[in-house]
């Protein structure tokens, strides 16, 4: 099972037992987050720098969103005194729409495309499809699982829950002439040969963004296979896609958050390819798109942005190391969530995107440990966050901002959280009722199955708190 | 235009009605280096498996023509830059195509160019980057489809930082198309297991020169 859903809550039980049963996807997990984690250790080994740097990039990230509507407005600007055509879509519909339209419009049929995850969150290859083209996906780890018909598990490494031998078995069934290896290089050697004929001839390429430069007009990807700068370089046509969200304001922005993403991320200093496009090919030069698209994709960013808290959402640069030290994700694995970004990242955006109603179960998934906060380069308050969407999923009050909120409500649930506030409201209620608690502790009714099931049953003491302190204070005088 | 409108009509009002304090950022930004210093310059590079050879200006030409001998690099592809010119003078004859048309060379490009040669126009000290800008001179393929990349870089064109060297396009503007190299094309998308030349040039070759 690893499809995306628009429903993710539904079956989420299910995909969990699977997940956790599946003792291959764990041990690959496992391996991964462990290594990353190591990676972006020893990259910060100095504690003093790296809150310092998390302060700067949030605090960079916090001004870019506090003039987004106007850094918009001048990121279209500057994009089009470049010769960078910028579009506009409130949903993934008319994303969608504006780029098979775009295709159409200069007779494409080979497209390819680099990494990015605001393609995956519009589905633009399902549309793409639908519009009779096939786009073929060219990061290395985005290639397999296209090829095995499944979806990515994770943000930064999309084929993370996959190990050589399954992906040697795939490459020797799939692509002709080719015999099964597990020699690593071999395999990358056969993605790459069959990767670059598609370039060589394609006439469409298109590509995400990682920031976008109010001030130059410029588009920045980050990568370290080249795949980003073939498909940005090499077809024609270049359609860049990207959340309105992503835009900084000034080039002098960049370094720092260069110092924040990679390190992040995979642990590394620097990315092989840092990619700053301020334009199409000019008139004297040699080689490069002739035209290049922006796409500004809303899809209920703009309702995010209207909560003062929820806005820290937007900050996010999707280096992915919140699911990287998450607990709950390194033993499920990126698809049990059924979402295109999984993990704590996963866990606030995707309610926001799709409803409570629809994905509000996944915020139950976390133990409010905090380490995604701790990780977070951009100092997103993660596991408030997730508690806020937690409470907006049972709220009773209408005025909540947050798309189907209330819909996690339960009558029984909201009335013992009022008895129990009631009793810890009235000290006199409150021992009364601790009292006849612990008096009447073997016979209170049995918890719900779905917390014995794998806990030990809870029995209160024989004598409550109070009582017991009362009782040490007559027997233990003061020191 | 009315998506745009609705969008931006959006977070406007959002902005309005939820306004939230603004961050401040850090009191002490983190030290800005002044003297680039080349050595964790050719020690970045190193650790990321590209091959740094530091020498006299005058001086590479001669170089190259004794590694190609050694690794049988027999064809070369180049821009119009300085180093091609030198490189084509160079008394070892080289064989070299010079890359100037897209749409007749690009397939033989993509086929057969196994070396190119060109000139980065600066560097980043910390971070071991190349800085190679698009310029009429320079396709910005050269330095992406064939699988050996040799490039030259002048000392005195090495930034410390990479704030420092944003800042002079800053104020000069930028290229079409700006790119920072910190080594050859690589990949870890199998099983965590780092591999080479994964869409880009496997070797990475760097004349730091004098
Ligand atoms: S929420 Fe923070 S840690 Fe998670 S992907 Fe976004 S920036 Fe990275």
């Amino acid at each position: 099972m690893s499809g995306f859903t628009s429903q993710p809550d539904q079956d989420f039980g299910v995909r969990i037992h699977e997940a956790l049963e599946d003792a291959e996807l764990r041990e690959s997990f496992h391996g991964a987050m462990t290594f990353l984690r190591e990676k972006r250790r020893s990259q910060f080994p100095d504690p003093d720098a790296l809150e310092n740097l998390r302060d700067s990039g949030a605090a960079i990230r916090d001004r870019a969103l506090a003039k987004l509507p106007d850094l918009l407005e001048q990121l279209e600007d500057r994009c089009r005194h470049n010769g960078i055509q910028v579009h506009w879509a409130e949903t993934s519909d008319e994303a969608n729409a504006i780029i098979t339209g775009l295709i159409q419009s200069v007779h494409g049929q080979r497209i390819v495309k680099g990494k990015s995850m605001a393609t995956e969150e519009i589905g633009l290859n399902t549309a793409l499809e639908a519009a009779g083209f096939t786009c073929l996906e060219s990061d290395m780890g985005e290639y397999i699982v296209q090829q095995a018909g499944e979806t990515p598990s994770h943000i930064i490494m999309p084929a993370i829950h996959r190990n050589k031998a399954s992906i040697a078995r795939q490459f020797a069934d799939q692509i002709p002439d080719t015999p099964y290896t597990e020699d690593v290089d071999e395999l990358i050697g056969t993605g790459r040969r069959v990767l670059r004929q598609a370039f060589a001839h394609a006439d469409v390429g298109i590509s995400g963004v990682n920031f976008a430069i109010a001030e130059t007009g410029t588009l920045c990807l980050v990568e370290n296979e080249g795949n980003g700068r073939m498909s940005t370089t090499v077809p024609d046509t270049h359609i860049a896609v990207m959340g309105i969200e992503k835009v900084i304001e000034k080039l002098a922005d960049l370094p720092d958050l260069m110092r924040l993403l990679p390190r992040s991320a995979t642990g590394q200093a620097i990315t092989t390819y840092i990619n700053l496009i301020s334009g199409p090919r000019r008139d004297d030069e040699c080689d490069g798109p002739r035209q290049v698209h922006l796409v500004l994709v809303d899809n209920g960013r703009s309702r995010i942005y209207a909560d003062r808290e929820l806005r820290a959402t937007l900050r996010c640069i999707r280096c992915g190391a919140c699911m990287n030290h998450c607990p709950v994700y390194e033993r499920l694995g990126g698809h049990a969530y059924g979402t295109v970004y999984p993990g704590p990242i996963g866990q606030v955006v995707m309610p926001q995107l799709f409803g409570l109603d629809k994905a509000g179960k996944l915020t139950q998934a976390c133990s409010l440990n905090g380490a995604c906060g701790e990780a977070c380069p951009v100092r997103i308050p993660l596991p408030d966050l997730i508690r806020r969407l937690r409470h907006e999923g049972v709220t009773d009050d209408p005025a909540s901002p947050v798309r189907g909120h209330g819909r996690q409500r339960q009558a029984s649930e909201a009335l013992i959280w009022r008895v129990w506030a009631t009793i810890h409201a009235h000290p006199r209620l409150y021992r009364l009722v601790t009292r006849l608690a612990t008096r009447s502790r073997r016979l209170l009714p049995p918890l719900p199955r779905a917390w014995t099931a794998r806990r030990a049953r809870l029995e209160p003491a024989p004598r409550s708190f109070h009582e017991q302190m009362a009782q040490r204070r007559q027997t233990e005088p003061r020191p | 235009m009315k998506s745009r409108d609705r969008i931006l009509a959006r977070l406007r009002h959002g902005r309005t009605a939820s306004p939230a304090a603004p961050m401040t950022p850090p009191e002490s930004p983190p030290p800005a280096v002044t003297q680039p210093d080349l050595e964790p310059m050719i020690e970045a590079l190193g650790a990321a498996h590209a091959e740094v050879i530091r020498i006299e200006e005058s001086q590479w030409p001669d170089r190259l023509a004794a590694m190609a001998a050694e690794r049988s690099w027999q064809h070369w592809w180049v821009g119009r830059d300085e180093v091609a010119q030198t490189w084509q003078q160079h008394a070892s004859a080289p064989q070299v195509t010079v890359f100037d048309d897209w749409t007749t060379q690009k397939d033989a490009l993509f086929r057969e160019a196994p070396v190119a040669l060109s000139l980065a126009q600066g560097g980043i000290a910390e971070t071991g980057t190349l800085i190679v800008e698009s310029r009429p001179e320079t396709p910005r393929t050269l330095s992406l489809v064939p699988p050996v990349h040799v490039v030259v870089v002048r000392e005195r064109t090495v930034y410390p930082d990479m704030a420092k060297a944003l800042a002079n396009y800053s104020h000069s503007g930028l290229p079409t198309n700006l790119i920072f190299i910190s080594g050859p094309s690589k990949t870890a998308d199998i099983q965590q297991t780092l591999a080479y030349g994964a869409h880009g040039p496997k070797e990475l070759i760097v004349f730091l020169c004098r």
